[in-house]
């Protein structure tokens, strides 16, 4: 579903990231781990055509995305690290607006409650203006619009950071399900024990370079910490 | 089946309908932020007050002028029937009932000092919505067989125009007001965005940044206008302008093109600004820096350039020179008669003129005042028209003279019909002065029957389409430099990059 293939970026003399060559496949969990400026945002990035690219190709179900930016926009959903949204609308006046920008047709206000419901958005916090909102909760917000979306893609960056053990439990639980459905999900995090536990495949980036692949079953939760931190210090 | 499925099973179902085109969400959506946002209602609501007190201006001197001229008239037609009235009980030789009463059968009674008459300017019905020179320029001219000097003495004639000072009326609110609250509006359409990290999130759906701008400049620009629209018309619905009448209705309409042409040069600008420049911070300077250039300093810096290359001839030395010239023909006065028979014929005749009388010598002095001064009016006139000309190639460059012109001549408060109207006084003034100093060199006496052969004034209009030509090249003047703006902020936003 995902695919880049010897992808690069850079700015001028700095390389932000070496040629990259990385498949997601539906119902796949890839968790990109690395420091800050390893090159995982920018990935991303690259995926949703926000920055050009330097050379290769990013792919989203086979289509360019610079050649095609709307189309691959129409399977992908983008949950960035800070969720922000308007603040002077209700949870729900967001959700609806990103709802509908998709192209779908708008969804009954019971369907956008249910789903609000199902992310665990406390009951009558939909209709609050946002600016009322704990970062958890806008977090939130940003999965029930990804769900809407009906993506058959999500690009995360850092989605967890900052959330509290359980709200960060709750996102795991809706991502196993989202995969469960077939939905390809390329991930950036610094939370080890997350990517252990909800990723398929791992990557380990460093200085703009993917350094290490593998799949998550095939290591234990020390042996990835350990793996890690040998990269790091290298 | 998951928790998840069942909700994308309840998506699915839920979308069976009709999708709306994003555009279109946008602009819901972005009317309903500006709503939830205080600053479109402070916005709006100042904008509202100042163009209320605009309006009100505009009103209140619009009434004062048309009632000092229906005054005036009145004050006018009033004499001639009392001179009428005198005129039909007295035959000619009988003594006054009272000898010191101005006496009517003396020509110069009528036409004199004491007599004389008003040409004036009645205020267009759309004047309330610029006062533009009409609170400099003359708008009424005392007129007598003086000297042309006497009758234009109420004329400023140093003051071309001056296009930067004016009453606080609705072309004020217009030409320098209203860009700010479109800057205000739209200075960080994206910057404010990318701040707040909304962008990011819209541009990850299927939706391309140029139907975001479109959204967001057209509900912004829907708004000031609509804003606008209201209150000219409520203006116009106050002060009773009959928009059926002759005229009325393509005025206002050629009003409201023009604004819409200046409100998309200022979006443009907006435009430009939001695609160029990245923080919301370096916007808000760089919107104000171009307000200040374009609307404050280019409209001072082209009167300055007017000025220096065809400096206003001194009004001192031009006094001076009226003073010696008077001095000089007095003096010669008598020697006078035979250069003025030269150009007056008719009064050649042995004994028709009593070179003793009085004003038969005031007149003989006067024409060879007027002669002498003849060349200095016409430079004084050509220099003027020169510094005119300045300003006009100018405005093209300075799209608030541009619009300052144009809505003052809809209004009919501009230059060009003022200029008319002092052209068209000082024909007139020239007939009344042969009317009546020819009479009084035949030392014919006045009668009832002669009175409706007294000239009168009537300012004679220049055909609206004159009017609209010159409005329809500012609104093409205003819409090229608008048309740049657009291409040229619409290509570059292609390269405006959503992250970092």
């Amino acid at each position: 579903m995902l695919q880049a293939t010897a992808l690069s970026k850079s700015y001028g003399e700095k390389v932000a990231l070496q040629p990259l060559s990385l498949t997601v496949k539906g119902g796949e969990v890839f968790c990109l781990l690395g420091a800050n400026g390893a090159g995982k945002t920018t990935t991303i990035n690259l995926f949703l055509d926000f920055i050009p690219r330097s050379g290769g190709s990013a792919t989203v179900n086979g289509l360019d995305v610079t050649q095609h930016s709307l189309e691959t926009k129409r399977l992908l959903a983008y949950i960035p690290e800070q969720v922000n949204l308007y603040r002077n609308l209700t949870g729900l006046e967001n959700l609806t607006y990103f709802q509908q920008l998709s192209g779908q047709a708008p969804m009954p206000r019971t369907a956008l409650l249910a789903l609000c419901d199902r992310v665990g958005l406390p009951s009558g916090a939909p209709d609050k203006r946002i600016a009322t909102y704990s970062k958890g909760m806008r977090q939130k917000v940003g999965i029930a619009i990804a769900i809407a979306r009906n993506a058959r893609a999500l690009l995360l960056d850092e989605p967890t950071s900052g959330l509290d053990p359980q709200a960060s439990n709750e996102f795991s639980a809706v991502l196993s399900d989202l995969r469960a459905d077939g939905v390809a999900i390329l991930m950036a995090t610094h939370d080890l024990f997350r990517a252990k536990e909800t990723g398929t495949r791992i990557g380990i980036m460093k200085h703009g370079a993917m350094v290490d692949e593998f799949a998550a079953a095939d290591i234990g939760h020390a042996d990835l910490e350990q793996l890690y931190l040998r990269h790091m210090r290298n | 089946m998951s928790a998840v499925s069942a909700s994308a099973e309840v998506v699915a179902r839920a979308a069976s309908g009709t999708a709306h085109s994003p555009l279109r969400t946008m602009v819901a959506h972005e009317w309903r932020v500006l709503r939830a946002d205080r600053m479109l209602l402070v916005v709006a609501l100042l904008f509202a007050a100042l163009l209320g007190v605009a309006l009100w201006n505009g009103v209140t001197w619009s009434r004062f002028q048309t009632r000092v001229v229906g005054e005036l008239a009145q004050a006018d037609s009033s004499r001639f029937a009392r001179y009428a009235d005198t005129l039909a009980v007295m035959t000619p030789g009988t003594p006054l009932a009272d000898p010191f009463a101005p006496d009517p059968r003396n020509p110069m009674t009528i036409g004199g000092a004491r007599g004389g008459i008003t040409a004036s300017l009645t205020p267009s019905q759309l004047s309330m919505l610029a006062v533009g020179q009409s609170d400099l320029m003359p708008y009424y001219y005392r007129v007598t067989t003086g000297l042309r000097q006497a009758v234009l003495k109420g004329d400023e004639i140093e003051n071309p125009g001056n296009l930067l000072t004016g009453r606080f009326d609705l072309a004020f609110v217009i030409v320098v007001l209203f860009p700010l609250v479109i800057l205000a509006l739209s200075y960080n359409m994206l910057s404010g965005e990318r701040e707040d990290g909304t962008l990011a999130l819209v541009l990850s759906q299927p939706v391309q940044l140029r139907s975001l701008i479109f959204a967001k400049l057209g509900v912004r620009a829907v708004t000031v206008l609509s804003i606008a629209a209201a209150l000219v018309l409520a203006g116009l619905a106050v002060a009773r302008v009959d928009l059926t009448a002759a005229g009325q209705l393509s005025t206002s309409l050629w009003w409201f093109a023009i604004v819409v042409a200046y409100t998309a040069f200022w979006f443009g600008v907006a435009l430009v600004v939001n695609v160029l420049v990245r923080g919301s911070a370096a916007s808000a300077v760089t919107v104000v820096t171009v307000w200040l250039v374009l609307v404050v300093l280019a409209p001072v810096l082209v009167n300055l350039v007017a000025q220096a290359r065809y400096p206003t001839p001194s009004r001192v030395a031009f006094t001076t020179n009226v003073r010696t010239v008077t001095n000089d023909a007095n003096k010669v006065a008598d020697r006078l008669l035979s250069k003025y028979l030269v150009d007056h014929p008719e009064l050649a005749t042995a004994g028709t003129v009593n070179m003793d009388d009085f004003w038969t010598r005031t007149f003989m002095v006067q024409d060879t005042i007027e002669k002498t001064l003849a060349p200095y009016y016409d430079a004084f006139d050509a220099q003027l028209a020169q510094q005119q000309a300045v300003v006009t190639t100018a405005r093209v460059l300075t799209p608030a003279l541009l619009m300052q012109t144009a809505l003052e001549d809809l209004a009919g408060t501009g230059l060009t019909r003022w200029q008319r109207f002092r052209a068209q006084t000082l024909d007139f003034h020239s007939r009344w002065q042969r009317f009546f100093s020819e009479r009084q060199m035949r030392q014919q006496k006045m009668s009832a029957s002669d009175l409706p052969s007294v000239p009168r004034f009537t300012y004679v209009e220049e055909p609206g389409t004159a009017v609209a030509h010159r409005v329809l090249s500012a609104i093409l003047w205003l819409l090229l430099p608008a048309g740049a703006l657009w291409a040229f902020g619409l290509s570059r936003l292609r390269r405006y990059s959503v992250a970092g």
